[in-house]
């Protein structure tokens, strides 16, 4: 008896011992913490979901929310260059004709906010595991600086939108410390300045990158776009004159480099013919795999009145705003290599015509001969016909080239006025657009609004849009609502459809300046109880 | 909290001293006797015959006679039966002498000694302290019940059961006490011959037949109920606080028959019958169908669909309710054999193995289970017992698609609703008729397959095998001091085959589309126990400690393929489509741990006093790293009124117990590693080649943990006249730490997480009362009645700070918008626009004057009145002010699935070898979302009902009771419903009405045979309610706290008429 209360008491202690292991959980058919993080290749994993937040976000975030389509809609509409064609009070017209219905809680807004801050996780992520990982020094740190990029970009994206933002640098692991205050501009900013700095010193330059990784980032992106961040943080009065000198100084780095350099054929840097141009200093890689391609084909491609689509699901989300059609100049190569001129339905080639003198005889085009499509025409760029919604092979481009030449331009003429250097980047876009120098010596305002339009022209569809907008309010204030009463309803509107009862960017001018700034969306501030009160001004 | 877990420990370690020592030399000794009734000096057989304290027991025989073999010593002799009084005796044997004792038993119509488990032991019922109802299932014995929890029904009061679907072998869902979970599994556990089985429906279906909305099936169906001895249901803390983390959902204890009597006993059970559907739908027939068609165009100002040059050639008149449903058979054949040896060494044994066969009443499903059951228990010497329960079983069902949606994905019932009468099953080329082609498109026909293409053309099988086996061994070092161990083992293999042929809409579109789901549950389990029972004077205790572990894995492998080449193999060559990519496969493995120390203690005082101090201390791997462990204590007091001196002479109160009970309780519904933080893999592509990535999906939560439950509970068992039996109880049970899915804040990167947040309040009142009218005598009618009630009030009483929690859509093809939980508010309440009836004519419309946001104007005659109830403000805050127009802000709480109370009445009569017994059900107070109506009183895309034709609104007509016909009048907008929509679910039914005949002993005796009987029942013969679908008791939303009382399509309710035999050898 005694001996089986010993033998008893201890296997008890033993059951005592092994308890924590019996009931302790461990990953075993999918990836956690515990089981990953371990060497190179999941270094590398991090680090390509750290890239792959800008294309695909899964459930319960939409594919749609980001790059996908919310981030173009909420950043083209705005501008006078399209238009969605949609009735005035629809959701995405709100952003189309500056609706004074438009509120806080606008889902596009969230999207983007959650979307953007979902892809600076996944970069903490990698920012804060990755140097733990036993694994070649030099790989480790290039992935570090990778996500670091990574991450400016994601909060320029945020600062520019909406504003000073709240700062989350380390990744989420517990469920404390969740809500975290707003940051101003400011400090956005030099985290954003921070991180770029650290990228491009320890990033390869685009030669120095295997093959195989292509479309990493690189020294001269990281370069271009902390250039970028300064000119931006500059404009809005985020940081000090001073940083136009400094964003000459990177831009000129890069221009050095050799690296890069603007391509004879602009529109191939759109189709998918020429992804690996030396134009194109970062771009968002796509390939015709679902989850790994773009998403906006349906949202660009024309939606036919009859006959089968051109693209599955087409909607014509994007038309271009007719007067913006008429001004290009007629020798300009960007207009038909960014908007669809021409195009093969049901057997059928449907061409809209080169010259419409009226309005009358646009509508007719559109309906007539355009395939009947509903709306103008619509963006060439990234339209991959072909392909379906979601494996859309074409790269979306970030930073280019002519990007590079135009802030150039731009960050000279802000502390220099408009040099030799600056008329030089311009005039350099310009003759690859075929259209006529630069009038000389002009005023520095002058200079930079010309600068703008040109910019406009160059980067139609782009993502560019508010953040230029934004970058010269007064002038872009005033030429949307120019061509708000241009589109007026005894204007040139030629979007008019059946879908639409008026048309588009009619509603609001004078422009509220509290557009300078989208609001924090409704959402974020009724989770993170910190932003109470600290709504952008006027919305 | 130290002093319990060194407490639990010490009890565990004793428990795990389970080491016999050497059996010594004993004298044996012989207590003879004969066992009478005291009222008719007949001799009674099966009267187990128990030396108190020891294991030593045994039945008598059928003269009535029986023989103890026990050490030389002073004994305390028991004899007790069913319906009789037990009688303890003490005797006095030296060793190798025989003793004789004779008993007489008065009979008893109140069973107070009757013995009832509680969960690692038992109890007599006089004894309890807790709320622990025993299933009375002689109202159902003779009814065709196929599945263990279709005997709850109306038996036991605080257990409401709904089926979840109606198909053989469909999931049925169970509350006891009401749901204190929202999002976790509230679904009782089940204790099967010691053996938890956590019966998490959703957790254990395996595959969906391709149908992402659909009810699983019921994991429960493989247990065979004619094995069923007992079912006891722990329903207050006291009660369950024994299975501690788990004991939240209330606890239902099933034991299955053992081994009795002397001699062999052969039992064949035999019964066939015949299922009909219970109610069906009153549809317009071809003509009438038409003329509605016509009247909507014209309403619609769109040109006639069917003008008569177009009817003349309309020669279909199809009844697709006739076309789905079939007088379906039912067969159930089973064969027992039951025993035990005599003497100390004594062997009890009860085999059986039955089979049942059961076609559904919808074409095309059915089921087939075919069990087996093996009890074994061996005595060796007085001290040491070995056993086991063993029972295997198979069972495979034919499902035939229903439940849950309306277009392409609709099921057999929804398709038969909409479609016409006009379309043949087959057009003339002998392929399905097609509702969106063969509808004239001005109509703008759904999507919806042909229901008998689905019915009979898609196979969709269901494999369930399950082996559950328990075995143990207990051994008394003293009378007073018992130690057990048992080691058990479930394991059950699932799959799903299902195949879309060419014939099937889906299968046209795929070329075929093959879907092959399997997975394997293992669970074991190892508890160990010691028990000691002293009484010392007036004291009395009864002491138990345990320690258990449980652990159980699900691996699962899913594989989909389409383009086959031809349909012949069907779903078994699944390697033969040609999908583009191949065929899409995964599969995964989780596995889950329980560890627990387990005490309880009853302390008896004068035998009038009675104490139950019961804790459980479970870790469980599936809570976060910081909260593995949880103590769950109860105490419970009652006090035999009945015993004190003043009453315990009285000739009207035989018995009086007041108990009440206080305890906490868990429920641990996390999914295995949802406190672990989580990575989900994402490709991406650098020069154009994919390359692999992980991203951060969900984040740790290192505290989650089991829900709270904390119960009190007071009540009373009152006997009068030794003819009525009252038990009362009242409860309030708060559970807090509800499991919730929590929005974070946008900048965490992530979206939700699982937390432990709100609370939620149920209480309520139970009453059983039993009477014995007419007592049991030779020739005259004996009549017993029982009734329970029940009354269940919930309220979630907050959700941590959220206002309220939607639930997912209810079906995807509308998003209907899903049931919420609001705080303040019973779980799960319908939300949508109230209707105030039709607008009768131009005064009423006149004085209706709000703004109808989906029409942009106002409301016409004929149209229905919507509520305004809610508008804003001018800082656009809702304010619940009419604003004079309808919007979407005008949607509200219309109405609660959960019962106001539930009920049950049984009768039983006998004369002779006659007995009549039936079961009536009810349950009043619920609403039914009745999404089948919004088709079928909506537009002449799907057929409509009579009523909604011939009652509807005209200008001459400005009574009629439905809108005039228009465009899907019974919505407004979009994805939103009426409270038109929703029912009144209450009914009463008459759940069983069985009438037996015994055959005459003198018969049977000459032939051999001990028993016989024959008996006809009629089950769910009748159900009275307003309800005007197929079945009140629905929930095509499946076995979740949300989203309940919902039919779309749900399989109907059949009645049927069984006729069975049994006969023993």
């Amino acid at each position: 008896m005694k001996r089986s209360l010993t033998v008893a008491a201890l296997s008890c202690l033993a059951l005592s011992a092994c308890s924590d292991k019996f009931l302790t959980e461990s990953p075993i058919d999918f990836v956690g913490p515990t089981n990953f993080y371990g060497n190179a290749g999941d270094a590398l994993a991090a680090t390509n979901a750290a890239y792959a937040s800008f294309v695909t976000l899964p459930s319960p975030l939409s594919n749609d929310g980001y790059y996908g389509r919310n981030f173009f809609m909420i950043v083209e509409y705005p501008t006078e260059v399209v238009t969605n064609r949609l009735s005035a009070g629809n959701e995405r017209s709100l952003y189309d004709n500056y609706n004074p219905t438009m509120t806080p809680a606008h889902p596009y807004l969230q999207s983007v906010w959650q979307s953007a801050y979902a892809g600076i996780n996944r970069a903490n992520s990698v920012i804060d595991r990755v140097p733990d990982v036993p694994m070649d020094t030099v790989l480790r740190r290039r992935l570090v600086a990778e996500a670091k990029f990574l991450r400016a970009v994601h909060y320029y994206n945020l600062v520019g939108l909406f504003g000073g933002v709240p700062l989350r640098l380390s990744e989420t692991v517990k469920l404390e410390d969740l809500e975290t205050p707003r940051s101003s501009a400011d400090s956005v900013y030099l985290q954003i300045f921070r991180d770029l700095e650290a990228a491009a010193a320890v990033l390869p330059e685009r030669s120095a990158y295997a093959g195989a990784d292509y479309g990493r980032a690189t020294r001269g992106a990281a370069r271009t776009m902390h250039a970028k961040a300064l000119l931006q943080a500059a404009a809005v009065g985020a940081a000090p004159a001073t940083s136009n000198t400094r964003a000459a100084e990177l831009l000129r780095q890069v221009i050095t480099s050799n690296e890069y350099a603007l391509d004879a054929n602009y529109g191939s840097l759109f189709d998918g013919s020429n992804e690996k141009s030396r134009e194109i200093i970062f771009s968002l890689q796509h390939i015709r795999v679902e989850g790994a391609g773009g998403r906006l084909g349906q949202w660009i491609a024309p939606a036919p009145r009859t006959g089968s689509a051109v693209f599955p699901g087409a909607l014509t989300h994007f038309s271009v705003e007719w007067p913006f059609f008429q001004s290009y100049a007629p020798t300009d190569v960007r207009r038909n290599a960014t908007w669809l001129m021409s195009f093969v339905q049901d057997g059928r080639t449907v061409t809209f015509p080169d010259v419409l003198p009226t309005v009358a005889s646009a509508r007719t085009a559109l309906n007539e001969s355009y395939g009947g499509q509903t709306g103008g025409p619509v963006p060439r760029k990234y339209l991959d016909l072909g392909a379906v919604d979601g494996a859309e092979g074409i790269d979306y481009v970030l930073l280019r080239y002519a990007d590079l030449l135009l802030m150039l331009a731009e960050a000279v003429n802000a502390t220099a006025g408009p040099t030799t250097e600056a008329y030089g980047a311009v005039n350099a876009v310009r003759a690859r657009a075929q259209v006529p120098a630069l009038s000389p010596a002009l005023a520095a305002t002058a200079f930079k609004d010309s600068l703008f339009v040109q910019r406009r022209f160059e980067f139609a569809v782009e993502g560019h849009g508010v953040f230029d907008s934004r970058r010269n309010w007064t002038w872009a204030k005033r030429r949307v609502e120019a061509h708000m009463a241009l589109t007026g309803s005894t204007g040139v509107g030629i979007n008019r459809t059946t879908f639409t009862s008026l048309v588009p960017k009619l509603n609001a001018t004078p422009i509220n300046d509290r557009w300078q700034l989208f609001p924090i969306p409704q959402r974020a501030m009724e989770l993170n109880k910190t932003l109470a009160g600290k709504q952008n001004p006027g919305w | 909290m130290q002093w319990l877990r060194t407490l639990f420990t010490l009890g565990a370690c004793a428990a795990m001293a389970v080491v016999p020592s050497p059996l010594r030399a004993q004298s044996i000794a012989r207590i003879d006797g004969v066992v009478r009734d005291s009222a008719t000096a007949a001799l009674l057989p099966n009267v187990t015959v128990t030396a108190v304290g020891t294991r030593v027991n045994i039945a008598t025989n059928e003269a009535g006679r029986y023989s103890l073999r026990v050490p030389a010593g002073t004994y305390i002799v028991r004899a007790q039966r069913i319906g009789f009084a037990a009688v303890s005796q003490s005797v006095t044997v030296a060793a190798g002498a025989t003793a004789t004792l004779d008993f007489r038993l008065p009979p008893r119509a109140v069973q107070l000694d009757a013995v009832v488990s509680v969960g690692y032991g038992t109890q007599r019922r006089r004894d309890l302290t807790g709320a622990v109802t025993s299933v009375n299932t002689e109202a159902l014995a003779n009814a065709p019940i196929v599945s263990v929890d279709q005997l709850l029904a109306g038996t036991a009061p605080g257990v409401a059961v709904s089926s979840a679907s109606n198909a053989p072998g469909g999931g049925i869902s169970v509350r006891v006490r009401g749901s204190s979970s929202i999002t976790g599994n509230a679904e009782p556990l089940y204790v099967i011959d010691g053996f938890p089985i956590e019966n998490d429906l959703e957790g254990s279906s395996v595959g969906d037949g391709g149908r992402s909305r659909t009810v699983p099936a019921n994991p429960l169906s493989a247990l065979n109920p004619s094995d069923i001895e007992s079912i006891q249901i722990l329903k207050d803390a006291s009660a369950t606080a024994i299975y501690g983390a788990r004991g939240a959902n209330g606890v239902v204890i099933i034991n299955t028959k053992q081994g009795q009597g002397i001699k062999p006993q052969f039992t064949l059970d035999f019964y066939t019958g015949m299922q009909r559907v219970a109610k069906t739908y009153d549809l317009l027939d071809a003509q009438g169908y038409m003329d509605y068609a016509n009247e909507w165009a014209r309403n619609s100002s769109l040109a006639e669909p069917f003008p008569d040059s177009l009817r003349r050639n309309i020669t279909a008149n199809t009844d697709w309710q006739d076309e789905i449903f079939r007088d379906a058979g039912i067969q159930s054949f089973q064969l027992t054999m039951r025993g035990a040896t005599a003497g100390t060494n004594r062997t009890r044994y009860a085999l059986s193995g039955g089979l049942v066969n059961q076609d559904g009443i919808i074409l095309g499903s059915g089921l087939r289970r075919i069990s087996g059951r093996a009890n074994v228990s061996q005595q060796i010497g007085a001290k040491f017992e070995v056993g086991a329960n063993l029972t295997g079983s198979r069972v495979s069902t034919r499902s035939a698609a229903t439940d849950g949606q309306q277009n392409r994905n609709a099921g057999v019932v929804s398709g038969a609703l909409q479609y016409q009468p006009i379309l043949p099953v087959r057009r003339a080329n002998g392929t399905y008729s097609y509702i969106f082609t063969d509808i004239p498109s001005s109509l703008g026909p759904p999507e919806t397959p042909n229901p008998i293409s689905m019915a009979l053309d898609v196979a969709d099988s269901l494999t369930d095998a399950r082996l559950l086996a328990n075995s143990y061994a207990e051994y008394a070092l003293f009378p007073s001091l018992r130690f057990r161990v048992s080691l058990g083992a479930d394991y059950a293999d699932r799959g799903r085959y299902t195949y879309f042929p060419r014939t099937t809409l889906r299968g046209s579109e795929t070329n075929g589309e093959a879907i092959r789901a399997s997975g394997l549950t293992t669970s074991w389990l190892n508890e160990n126990t010691v028990t000691w029972q002293k009484t010392l004077g007036a004291h009395a205790f009864t002491v138990l400690g345990g320690f258990t572990r449980q652990a159980q894995e699900q691996t699962s492998e899913n594989a989909n393929n389409t383009q086959f080449v031809s349909d012949i193999n069907g779903y078994n060559n699944i390697g033969a489509g040609t999908q583009q990519g191949g065929p899409s496969i995964s599969s995964g493995r989780t596995a889950w741990t329980l560890m627990s120390y387990l005490g309880r203690v009853n302390y008896t005082l004068a035998d009038r006093y009675l104490f139950t101090f019961t804790g459980r201390r479970d870790g469980s791997s599936r809570f976060g790293s910081g909260k593995k462990w949880g103590v769950f204590p109860s105490a419970a007091f009652a006090w035999r009124v009945s015993d004190e001196s003043f009453l315990k002479n009285s000739k009207v109160i035989d018995d009086l117990k007041i108990r009440t009970s206080y305890g906490t309780v868990g429920n641990p519904s996390i999914r295995p590693y949802n406190s672990l933080a989580r990575l989900n893999d994402q490709t991406y592509s650098f020069n154009g080649s994919l390359v692999p990535g992980y991203y951060p999906f969900a984040v740790a939560n290192p505290d989650l943990t089991w829900e709270t439950t904390t119960e009190r509970n007071g009540g009373l068992d009152l006997s009068l006249f030794d003819r009525v039996t009252i038990t009362a109880d009242a409860y309030t049970k708060t559970t807090k730490d509800l499991l919730l899915t929590v929005q974070l804040p946008l900048e965490t990167g992530f979206s939700t997480a699982l937390q432990n947040l709100g609370s939620i309040r149920n209480s309520g009142v139970e009453v059983d009362v039993g009477v014995q009218v007419f007592r049991p005598s030779a020739k005259a009618v004996a009549w017993r009645t029982a009734a329970n009630f029940a009354r269940n009030r919930n309220r979630v009483l907050e959700l941590g700070g959220i206002q309220e929690i939607q639930a997912a859509f209810i079906t995807q093809d509308f998003n209907l918008p899903g049931s919420r939980i609001i705080a303040g508010q019973p779980i799960g309440t319908f939300y949508g626009f109230i209707s105030d009836g039709v607008i009768r004519d131009a005064a009423d419309s006149a004085s209706f004057t709000t703004l109808n946001f989906a029409t942009g104007r106002r409301s016409r005659p004929g149209e229905m009145k919507i509520r305004d109830v809610a508008g804003r403000d001018s800082a656009g805050r809702l304010v619940m002010v009419p604003d004079g127009r309808i919007t979407l802000d005008d949607r509200t709480i219309i109405g609660d699935p959960t019962p106001n109370f539930t009920f049950g009445w049984s009768n039983t009569l006998s004369w002779r070898g006659f007995a009549l017994v039936g079961l009536l059900q009810g349950v009043r107070g619920n609403k039914v979302l009745n999404v089948n109506r919004l088709r079928s009183e909506g537009s002449p895309r799907s057929n409509a009902q009579k009523d909604r034709y011939f009652d509807r609104w005209t200008p001459t007509n400005i009574d009629g009771s439905y809108p005039s016909i228009g465009e899907n009048p019974n919505q407004v907008g979009t994805n939103n419903y009426t409270s038109d929509l929703l029912e009144d679910g209450s009914f009463v039914r008459l759940r069983a009405l069985s009438l037996s005949w015994n055959v005459p002993e003198r018969l049977l005796s000459a032939r051999g045979f001990s028993t016989a009987r024959l008996y006809l029942t009629g089950s769910n013969l009748v159900t009275w309610t307003k309800y005007d679908g197929f079945n009140p008791d629905v929930s095509s939303g499946g076995v979740g706290s949300s989203n309940r009382g919902v039919d779309i399509g749900a399989y109907p309710l059949a009645r049927s008429f069984t006729l069975g035999l049994t006969v023993g050898y």
